[in-house]
């Protein structure tokens, strides 16, 4: 209904590493993902939060594993990419791209100086 | 699992915080960063469980709320249940509330405004009844007063005072204070009529007056010998110094100088509550204000005395000494031995809640009568809501949901509400105390009152909207009763479905507007009443300028002559009708009386002989619009020297010649004396201390033969009738000031008005009921009104499906509409009668505020009645309409 969400900062950091990961995506390895690629610690609270915002919004669906002997025998949540999840992707990779288009990352706030 | 076991508390944390679906994949993931970490730096993946932990735990307890909300489910453990059900219910209620906007946004607005209201009202009563001044430890302090026959007499003279002082242990510091009033003038600026007190050196520090800035006065300054200092009022010290630090700047009081050194914090204003005082003199430096000898006269009785209880002293044993030290004082000096009696000093010496206890406390009634009429209002919006709800509700408890949880689902949202309003309402409380406390008047006089929003106006909302909240609970869960659970198959709204409950909250609401509308009715009546009573004279067009020859320095003896030339000097300026000067303001709650033999009269054993007397200048009764019944006016031969007459009123030429010829007749003041004063005029009966007093015996005496300090002078002005000519009175009054500076600019003037001001001022008291008691019940008839409209509503929602078939069967528009009018009409009319009964009521509790009007004046009866019946009509109409425009198809396809 009405005008379509805008996916924030982190949220497509969570997408990009489900995208990547593909069928290996649940927690841990989401957040070794992020971690490993941003270089910024991530609390797995606060990767469950937007996760669990993504999933309200119809971007990504979850599955329980059947438990596996790691981990104590818990189970995994996996995570997967939903159409949705991925037509937010394009539009905010779009968005971004038409926004950064002519622009030097070098000389940023450089011009002042 | 790894050899290095996990910390089992980081683990419990995440356990417990966590949703309970997400536990076992959140707490396997930590494992498993665990582990891979555990076997390179043991330490190391300690630190960085926990550092998960503690950045994860406030989101993972948003995140099981969050769930919750979502899919509300019963939680295992008991704690958890209660938070989780709480968060569900907050959570349930604003979805309740969202989905009938209107409804939920009057029901709030309604408990707002009756909360805000109660807020108000209590803060004021509180600032006026009961809150202490602000001093140290105001309940260790004790009042000093000496038992006069039946009265509590708290006057002392300077020296009883430095005996008592001196002379008694058990009181830790004794001070004393007393009111005086004197001009205050800086720089070049006008002479400024304005209230202090002259006070002992200790009293600063013994009391433990707040300071705002500069230094409090101490004993040093009260010395003869020490500069004349003053501390001034916080207000006093923005006004004239501009908030400048206090270093010892010059101000005239009473064209004395004085050096400021200190300013008092803005929440003291003098030791009666709701004084305005502005400054604060040693005793030794009053004199200028309080007259020159103060110091040293035994017999002048002028102090307050209050003291600070010794630590461990009872109040009993402190009294016993004090009345022996005054005993022992008063054998020497020969005075009148009168017992002590000690009371507690916390409000000073005030009488401000002798004066307003009986109409705040009738407020505070009415008020609370506002917040029930709220309270019915908003349940019965859940009533509505809840018969909505029937069916949820049933198929609830088909599938197990035990009846207090049933309860809760009906209260929440009440009590959501009310938490809302209760914020709301502080909010509107402080937005409007300002005004509020200005509508308070003292002796009509407008009043400081410390009404500063606190941690008990707090207190006193959360105390207010706790009551509401239970009584809307209460409310909801007798519907619950009403049968709200029968049966699953008999919960299907239908148009069978009579609001039983409903309609009776709405009698009740309309019962109890009925009966502060009355009331209202009533003091407004009394106001107008008392605003076109007669009162003996013309009050139209007149202007009072109030003179001080004392604050000018004049002696006694040369004030008639003053007057006189005050007098010629108004009557020559165009457009006058009337010049003349009295002594005392009339209305003003005082004036002077004298005892007096009536030669030919015999007064009854009882009979008071004492009587008010009023010093007037020829010109004072044309000025005042008062004729002459009988004899003559004041004129030049009536001069010092001459043989002294007075002009008496009707009623006391009544009871003294009762045969008449009064004219003629002889009186004396001295009873050692001849009958020597002559009675040469008669006027009819006039008000002289208040509009609402009844006719009593008075006269007047020539100002020439009767010299005093100050005069009042009176000034007609012709060329218009009623309001305009105040008006035109109003607008003179500067010219006035320029004339009486003119003939002698040392002579203050202390108040300057219209004597339609002066009637304004008299019945501030009525005025301040009858504003507030509007304005209550004006809310009271809009909640009524609005829970009319509700009810009327929803039983024409209820009733679409019998609307449609009437219709349907040739029922036009204007039949349905009279319909609904005449079913809100008669809820309308059940509640004006029984409203009417508790109106009665009303009235006569407001006997002792009303003027001119009954408690049960049929008049204001009827008034009431037809305003809540034009309410009832306003707010059925809607509904009515909206019923007439029912679509017979869509209705009956609705089943």
């Amino acid at each position: 209904m009405g005008k379509v969400e805008a996916l924030g900062g982190f949220e497509q950091i969570v997408l990009l590493a489900i995208v990547r990961l593909s069928d290996a995506a649940y927690g841990s390895t989401i957040r070794d993902e992020i971690e490993e690629r941003t270089a910024r610690s991530v609390a797995i609270g606060a990767l469950y939060t937007a996760l669990d915002r993504l999933e309200r919004k119809g971007y990504v669906s979850s599955v329980m594993s059947d438990p596996t002997p790691q981990r104590g025998g818990r189970a995994k949540r996996y995570y997967r990419l939903r159409p949705a999840g991925a037509a937010a992707l394009r539009r905010s990779h779009e968005a971004l791209t038409s926004m950064w288009a002519g622009i030097e990352v070098e000389g940023l706030g450089r011009t002042r100086s | 699992m790894t050899i290095f076991p996990p910390p089992r508390f980081a683990i419990w944390l995440h356990e417990r915080s966590l949703p309970r679906d997400d536990r076992e994949a959140v707490i396997g993931d930590l494992l498993e960063g665990y582990a891979r970490r555990a076997t390179r730096d043991p330490a190391g993946a300690r630190r960085w469980i926990w550092s998960q932990t503690v950045r994860s735990l406030p989101l993972n307890v948003y995140r099981q709320w969050r769930s919750r909300i979502d899919r509300p489910e019963i939680a295992t453990s008991r704690g958890g249940r209660i938070v989780n059900g709480i968060a569900s219910d907050i959570r349930f209620a604003v979805r309740l509330l969202k989905r009938q906007p209107t409804t939920s946004m009057v029901a709030l607005a309604s408990l707002t405004a009756a909360l805000g209201l109660n807020v108000l009202l209590v803060t004021l009563a509180d600032a006026a009844l009961v809150r202490p001044l602000p001093l140290r430890s105001p309940r260790d302090l004790v009042l000093v007063l000496l038992q006069r026959e039946t009265n509590l007499m708290h006057n002392f003279s300077y020296p009883d005072y430095v005996d008592l002082r001196d002379r008694a242990h058990s009181v830790e510091a004794l001070t004393a204070y007393a009111g005086i009033s004197g001009t205050v003038q800086s720089g070049a600026g006008p002479a400024q009529p304005s209230d202090g007190e002259a006070v002992s050196g200790n009293f600063f520090a013994a009391l433990g007056v707040p300071m705002r800035a500069g230094r409090a006065l101490d004993e040093s300054d009260d010395r003869a010998e020490s500069p004349r200092a003053v501390v001034i009022s916080e207000g006093l010290w923005h006004e004239r110094l501009a908030g400048a630090p206090p270093s010892g700047q010059a101000l005239l009081l009473n064209g004395e100088p004085y050096s400021v050194v200190g300013v008092a914090d803005g929440r003291f204003s003098g030791m009666q509550i709701g004084q305005r005082a502005k400054f604060w003199v040693a005793m030794a430096h009053a004199a200028p204000v309080a007259g020159g000898d103060h110091l040293a006269k035994r017999n002048m009785s002028w102090l307050t005395l209050l003291g600070r209880l010794r630590p461990g002293v009872a109040r009993q044993a402190a009294r016993d000494e004090l009345d022996a030290v005054l005993r022992s004082m008063r054998k020497d000096s020969g005075g009148d031995i009168e017992p002590v009696v000690l009371q507690a000093g916390a409000r000073g010496d005030s009488t401000i809640s002798a004066q307003l206890s009986t109409p705040l406390s009738l407020l505070l009634l009415a008020g609370g009568v506002v917040l029930l009429v709220a309270c019915l209002n908003v349940a019965n919006l859940q009533l509505a809501r809840t018969a909505d709800r029937r069916h949820e509700l049933a198929v609830r408890a088909a599938l197990g949901a035990r009846r207090t949880q049933l309860l809760r689902l009906v209260a929440v949202d009440g009590l959501l509400l009310t938490c809302v309003a209760a914020a709301a309402g502080v909010a509107i409380a402080v937005w409007l105390q300002d005004a509020a406390v200005s509508l308070i008047a003292f002796y009509g006089q407008p009043v400081a009152l410390d009404v500063s929003v606190d941690l008990r106006t707090v207190a006193v909302a959360a105390a207010l909207a706790s009551v509401a909240a239970i009584a809307i609970a209460a409310l909801a869960a007798l519907s619950l009763s009403f049968g709200g659970t029968a049966s699953l198959s008999a919960s299907r709204p239908t148009s069978r479905t009579r609001p039983a409950a409903q309609r009776a909250l709405v009698v009740l609401q309309i019962a109890l507007s009925m009966a502060l509308v009355t009331g209202a009715v009533l003091l407004a009546r009394t106001v107008d009443r008392l605003r076109h009573a007669d009162l003996g004279f013309d009050p139209n067009g007149v202007a009072v300028v109030q003179l001080s020859t004392e604050q000018g320095r004049m002696p006694r003896s040369r004030t008639p002559a003053y007057f006189d030339d005050v007098v010629r000097a108004a009557a020559a300026l165009p457009g006058v009708a009337g010049a003349g000067v009295s002594h005392v303001m009339p209305l003003d709650f005082g004036g002077s009386r004298t005892s007096l033999d009536v030669q030919g009269y015999t007064p009854a054993a009882d009979e008071e002989m004492e009587l008010n007397f009023t010093r007037v200048t020829p010109g004072y009764f044309a000025a005042m619009g008062i004729p002459l019944l009988q004899g003559r006016d004041f004129d030049e031969r009536d001069r010092d020297g001459q043989p002294e007459r007075v002009i008496v009123n009707a009623t006391m030429a009544r009871r003294y010649w009762p045969a008449g010829g009064a004219v003629g007749g002889r009186l004396r003041f001295n009873p050692k004396e001849p009958f020597a004063v002559e009675v040469v005029g008669v006027v009819p009966d006039v008000h002289y201390r208040m509009v609402r007093e009844s006719a009593q015996p008075s006269f007047y005496v020539p100002f020439a033969q009767s010299p005093y300090d100050a005069g009042v002078l009176h000034v007609r002005f012709a060329n218009a009738s009623g309001g305009a000519a105040t008006a035109i009175a109003a607008a003179r009054i500067e010219e006035l000031r320029r004339v009486v500076a003119a003939i002698n600019p040392a002579v203050p003037v202390t108040r300057a008005h219209t004597l339609r001001d002066q009637i304004e001022r008299n019945i501030a008291d009525e005025r301040m009921a009858s504003a507030i008691g509007v304005s209550l019940a004006a809310v009271a008839l809009l909640l009524a009104a609005a829970g009319l409209y509700a009810t009327m509503a929803f039983v024409v929602g209820r009733r679409t499906r019998e609307i449609g078939v009437r219709m349907a069967i040739g029922a036009r528009a204007l039949e349905v509409r009279a319909l609904v009018l005449r079913e809100g009409l008669m809820l309308a009319a059940t509640g004006v009668v029984v409203g009417g009964a508790l109106a009665i009521g009303v009235g006569r509790s407001l006997e002792s505020l009303l003027y001119g009007v009954g408690s049960r004046d049929l008049i204001s009866l009827i008034a009431a009645a037809a305003v809540l019946t034009a309410a009832a009509v306003l707010a059925s109409w809607i509904p009515a309409r909206r019923a007439s425009r029912v679509d017979p198809v869509v209705a009956l396809r609705d089943e």
